[in-house]
C-alpha cells in the first residue's frame, strides 16, 4: 500500500458560500478579499481560487463580475503573488480577469477553472489558455458526445475517454504539458452518491495514472461537496479519510478551505477502512441497479456517522 | 394488526425489509391501497422530510429512508395503478435539469422526497431544452414543472422555459419552480417562476402548497 501524499490546496474562501467573501461582495470591499486572498496565501496555498459568482444567498449578475474585476484581481495581485485561478464556466469572466491579470507579479501561472464538454465556448476556452499560458482545470465527469453534444461520464471508461481528449487538445493546441493540466475526476456527496461517482472518481484517476502517455496530470477535487449533508462534527473526517484514499489513486490538489486541516488522515486511522468499505459496498454487485448500490453506501455512510457521536 | 405508526418508524430508520413486509402484511389484511400508502409510507416520509429541514436528520439517513419507502412503494405500485383512478397521485411532477447543464444531484433529492410525498414524478433528466418540459408536462397532464440548474451559465435558460410554457394557452395551470445552487428568491421571481426551493423539503412543500391552491 503507497503512503499518502500530500494534498496541495487552492483556497476556496473566495466564494460568496462563505459569509466573509459574500460580505467583501455585497460592499464591493477589496480590502475585504485581500484579506482572503493573504490569509490563504498565509497558509501555503498553491494558488487562490477566485470564485464571485451568484449563491442561494446572493444574486450576481455577470455584468456585475465582470465589472467588478478589474478592481479585484489587481487588489489581489497587490497583496500576493500566489497563483490565481479564475474559477467560472462563462468566457466573458475569464478574459475580462486576464485583461487585468499582471503575468509578472505572479510566481506561477494561473489557472483556468474550468474546461468542460458542456462548454459553450470550449475552443475560445482553450484558446485562452495557450495565449496567456495557463494551467487549467479539466473535468472528467462529462464526456463529448457526437454532434458537439456532451452528456455524464456515468463509468470510468467515459471519464478516462473525456481526459484523453482534453489532454490531447491541450497538448497539440494550447501547447501545454502534462504539468499544466489539472483533472476534476469528479466528486459527488458520498452519502448521496446514487449514480457511483466517488467510485468513478477514483478509478478515473487508476486508469490515468497507468497510462504512460499521461504520466504528468494532477488531480484536484471539490473537497466540500464530498460529506454535504453529513454531520458537521464528522464533516472533516470524513473529507480526510477521502484525501487518504484519493490520494492513494494519485489526487495531489484539492479545492479547498485552507482554514480546516486538509491532510489525509494516516492509512491506520479507523475511519479510513471504515469509509473504503463504504465506497467498496457502493459498487454494483450482480444484477442490482446503480441505485441501490448507492443506497447501500449511504448506509454505510450513515454508519460512520453515527459511530462518531456528536460532541 | 398492522399498526401504521410502526411503518413511519420503521421507514423513517430506513428498514427496507420490515417496511416491505408490513406493507404487505397490512394488503393481506385488507387495508385499502390508499390509506396503507397515506398513512404507512407518505406519512413516514413526511416526518423524515421535516427533520432533514432542521438537521435532525442527514443526508445518508434520508436516502435509507427513500430506498425504504420505495421498497414499500413497489408493492403497492400494481394495485395503485389498476385503481389510479379512485387513488389519483398527490399531482404529477415533471422535473429537470436544463439544457446546458449536467448536474442532478440535489433534483434526484427533491425526486426521492416528492415521490415519498406521494406525487408522481416524470424526471425527463438533465440537459434538457424547453420542448422537452413542454412535451413531458402534456404527455403526463402534469401541473407541476420543476427546473434545476448548478450553473450560472445554465440559470437564464430556465427564463426560457418560463416563457415557451407561458406562450402554450394548454399549460396555463402549470405551477413552475425552480432550484439550483446559485439560483435564488430573487431571481426566480425576475424570471417570473411561480416558486423556489432552497431545498429538497422546502421544494416539496411548495408543491403541497401548490396543489392546495390548486
Amino acid at each position: 500500500m503507497s503512503q499518502p501524499r500530500r494534498i496541495r490546496v487552492i483556497g476556496e474562501l473566495i466564494n460568496n458560500a462563505y459569509a466573509r467573501a459574500r460580505r467583501a461582495w455585497e460592499a464591493r470591499d477589496v480590502a475585504g478579499f485581500q484579506a482572503l486572498a493573504a490569509l490563504q496565501a498565509g497558509a501555503g496555498v498553491e494558488a487562490v481560487n477566485v470564485n464571485i459568482d451568484g449563491t442561494q444567498r446572493v444574486s450576481v449578475r455577470p455584468a456585475e463580475m465582470i465589472a467588478f474585476l478589474p478592481d479585484l484581481i489587481p487588489a489581489i495581485q497587490a497583496v500576493t503573488d500566489v497563483p490565481l485561478s479564475f474559477d467560472n464556466p462563462g468566457i466573458d469572466y475569464h478574459r475580462a480577469a486576464l485583461a487585468v491579470f499582471e503575468r509578472g507579479r505572479s510566481r506561477g501561472k494561473p489557472i483556468l477553472n474550468s474546461l468542460a464538454a458542456s462548454r459553450r465556448d470550449l475552443d475560445a476556452l482553450i484558446g485562452l489558455v495557450r495565449d496567456h499560458d495557463m494551467r487549467c482545470i479539466v473535468m472528467a465527469s462529462e464526456k463529448f458526445l457526437p454532434g458537439g453534444r456532451s452528456g455524464q461520464s456515468l463509468n470510468p471508461a467515459d471519464s478516462y475517454a473525456t481526459v484523453k481528449r482534453f489532454v490531447d487538445r491541450l497538448v497539440t493546441e494550447a501547447g501545454r504539458t502534462t504539468d499544466d493540466i489539472i483533472v476534476d475526476p469528479g466528486l459527488a456527496p458520498v452519502g448521496a452518491d446514487t449514480y457511483g461517482l466517488v467510485n468513478i472518481g477514483l478509478d478515473t484517476m487508476r486508469l490515468c495514472t497507468a497510462d504512460p502517455t499521461l504520466r504528468g496530470i494532477h488531480f484536484s477535487v471539490g473537497l466540500s461537496n464530498f460529506a454535504w449533508g453529513t454531520p458537521k462534527w464528522v464533516k472533516d473526517r470524513l473529507e480526510r479519510a477521502y484525501l487518504t484514499l484519493a490520494s492513494r489513486a494519485g489526487l495531489d490538489f484539492a479545492l479547498a478551505n485552507v482554514e480546516h486541516n486538509s491532510e489525509p488522515l494516516p492509512d491506520e486511522d479507523p475511519i479510513v477502512a471504515q469509509l473504503e468499505s463504504a465506497l467498496a459496498a457502493g459498487r454494483v454487485s450482480g444484477g442490482e441497479s446503480v441505485e441501490a448500490a448507492g443506497f447501500r453506501q449511504a448506509e454505510r455512510i450513515m454508519d460512520i456517522c453515527n459511530s462518531y457521536p456528536e460532541p | 394488526m398492522v399498526d401504521y405508526a410502526q411503518i413511519n418508524q420503521l421507514l423513517y430508520e430506513g428498514n427496507a425489509a420490515e417496511v416491505e413486509r408490513l406493507t404487505r402484511a397490512a394488503l393481506a389484511e385488507g387495508r385499502p391501497v390508499d390509506e396503507v400508502l397515506n398513512q404507512g409510507l407518505i406519512a413516514g416520509m413526511a416526518v423524515v422530510g421535516e427533520d432533514f429541514k432542521y438537521s435532525i436528520l442527514y443526508v445518508p439517513e434520508v436516502l435509507v429512508a427513500a430506498r425504504a419507502m420505495k421498497a414499500g412503494l413497489a408493492v403497492l405500485k400494481p394495485l395503485l395503478v389498476a385503481s389510479a383512478a379512485e387513488n389519483p397521485p398527490r399531482g404529477t411532477l415533471v422535473i429537470g435539469t436544463v439544457k446546458g447543464d449536467l448536474h442532478d444531484i440535489g433534483k434526484n433529492l427533491v425526486c426521492m422526497m416528492a415521490e415519498g410525498a406521494g406525487f408522481k414524478v416524470v424526471d425527463i433528466g438533465v440537459d434538457q431544452p424547453a420542448e422537452a418540459y413542454i412535451e413531458a408536462v402534456r404527455a403526463h397532464g402534469a401541473t407541476l414543472l420543476g427546473m434545476s440548474a448548478l450553473l450560472t451559465t445554465t440559470m437564464p435558460y430556465m427564463k426560457v422555459v418560463i416563457d415557451e410554457v407561458r406562450a402554450q394557452p394548454d399549460l396555463a395551470r402549470v405551477r413552475i419552480a425552480v432550484g439550483g445552487a446559485p439560483v435564488n428568491r430573487m431571481f426566480s421571481e425576475e424570471i417570473g417562476a411561480d416558486g423556489y426551493g432552497p431545498d429538497a423539503p422546502s421544494s416539496v412543500e411548495m408543491f403541497l402548497n401548490f396543489m392546495k391552491d390548486g
